[in-house]
């Protein structure tokens, strides 16, 4: 299984599994200084600010639902197959 | 040394209430309120002018208004719009290992009632605790390659993390990196592309100094900025509440026609920092969700999902730190002063009031810019353009 995500800025990112995506925004640039808790917590909050308040992601919910969560906020898209990306590009 | 025989030191008498879980800390100059906000691990300070001739119920009041401190909020500046205009205070979470410098501060600045009339006076209260908001840069460059940039950043003490390709380090452990950037002009130095160098996060004074260490040394190695380059500031926005991003956008936009004299005329609506239209501003107020905006903009929102930031694309490109650090200094007082306003900057009619507007305090760097706006303006002027 691959997961791929394009953020909103056109960074693709890829990774193995859910929770190695989450690994992977982590180890960001801005990101890279918090914990695997506080980096749910601000993107929680990420999420509720790009979303004007319509999303609220329960932080302690697993990898997948989480990064579905994001994608409901509008902060990045799910990549289902590669013409998607394609046409995302 | 003790805790409260360093605040004597600064001058303050310090008196304990366990009841209101306050200490209150006074001087001739100044009243410090210091409260520990229960399990918050934070301790809170709010600083005053003096208001040794008004009635203590006033400062009652203002010690019960001051309890509604947000959860999320790094610190936040709450004016006492009830109160005479000289008497306006700030409140300021700050964790407790910074509550020195902040008395320091305190000690130096809170000087009544000339203190008081100019509440961003406090802003300068960050810098002493270390509670700048962080931020990094993006210089596009060319003239030379990146192995002469990394030799001289590292000859003057900066960490860089050398790499080849289009991007060769996050940045985010404290090295500068430089990567490729196909919209730079390519000036045969034999590097595939033009060049960007990147900064690592930066913060405060320390910042700023690393800043203009790399700025020389990119100098230093050959480092040019032609009309393809350009600066990207990014801003931290980890403060910022639901409305902060669109009203950042709109401080900036609504000013957008001073601004652009702040900037060389080939960054003014250039092909990468596009000026938000009309129909994107009013979609931008409208729509719930910030996706959709194109990253090419003067202020680009699209960076923040990923790392929380917001993107200042406007300024050409430079390896002169005079104008790098203006130009960050000047954005910093923007987007703090859009956290602390609640009715936003609004638009200003000249570069002075947009300056007095943000909070941007007399300074070299502000003189700089309105010089430099003063200037392009008068060459508009004389090349026969309509300058309002």
């Amino acid at each position: 299984m691959t997961v791929q995500v394009i953020w909103p800025d056109g960074h693709h990112q890829t990774a193995p599994t859910w929770q190695a995506l989450l690994n992977g925004i982590s180890d960001m640039p801005w990101n890279s200084d918090l914990s695997d808790d506080e980096l749910r917590e601000v993107l929680v909050k990420r999420a509720y600010i790009w979303s004007a308040g319509d999303i609220q992601i329960d932080p302690a919910i697993s990898a997948k639902e989480f990064i579905h969560g994001l994608e409901a906020a509008g902060m990045l898209k799910i990549i289902r197959d590669d013409k998607e990306l394609e046409d995302l590009r | 040394m003790k805790y409260e025989d360093q605040i004597a030191d600064l001058g303050f008498e310090y008196r304990v209430a366990p009841s209101r879980n306050y200490a209150r800390l006074l001087n001739e100059r100044g009243i410090v309120f210091a409260w520990a906000v229960p399990g918050s691990g934070f301790v809170r300070f709010d600083l005053k002018a003096d208001m040794s001739d008004y009635p203590d119920e006033n400062i009652e009041a203002m010690w019960s208004a001051g309890e509604d401190l947000s959860d999320d909020a790094r610190f936040r500046m709450r004016v006492h719009g009830a109160y005479p205009r000289n008497l306006r205070g700030g409140a300021y979470p700050v964790q407790p290992e910074n509550a020195l410098p902040l008395l320091h501060h305190a000690a130096a600045n809170a000087t009544g009632r000339r203190a008081g009339r100019n509440p961003r006076r406090a802003g300068g209260l960050f810098a002493a605790l270390g509670l700048e908001r962080r931020f990094g840069v993006e210089l596009e460059f060319n003239g030379t390659t990146r192995a002469k940039v990394y030799d001289a950043l590292e000859a003057a003490g900066l960490e860089v993390r050398r790499g080849r390709g289009w991007a060769p380090a996050s940045a985010s452990s404290g090295q500068w990196a430089i990567k490729y950037d196909q919209s730079v002009r390519n000036t045969r130095t034999g590097e595939t592309y033009g060049l960007e160098l990147v900064s690592p996060i930066l913060k405060g004074e320390d910042g700023m100094r690393q800043l203009e260490t790399a700025c020389a040394a990119l100098k230093s190695a050959g480092g040019k900025a032609d009309r393809s380059c350009g600066i990207h500031i990014h801003l931290e926005m980890r403060d910022a509440k639901a409305a902060g991003i669109r009203k950042l956008v709109r401080a900036y936009v609504s000013n957008q026609k001073l601004i652009n004299w702040l900037v060389s005329p080939s960054r003014r609506n250039g092909r990468w920092c596009r000026e938000w239209r009309e129909d994107e501003l009013h979609r931008l107020d409208r729509v719930r969700n910030l996706s959709g905006f194109d990253k090419y903009k003067t202020v680009n929102v699209s960076a923040f999902p990923r790392l929380g930031t917001v993107e200042f694309r406007q300024h050409g490109g430079s390896v002169e730190f005079k104008k790098v650090g203006a130009w960050v200094k000047m954005l910093m007082s923007m987007a703090d002063a859009v956290g602390q306003q609640r009715e936003g900057i609004g638009q200003q009619d000249s570069v002075a009031k947009l300056f007095d507007a943000i909070g941007f305090s007399r300074s070299p760097e502000r003189t700089y810019l309105q010089n430099r706006a003063t200037g392009f303006r008068s060459r508009a002027r004389r090349a026969g353009e309509v300058v309002a």
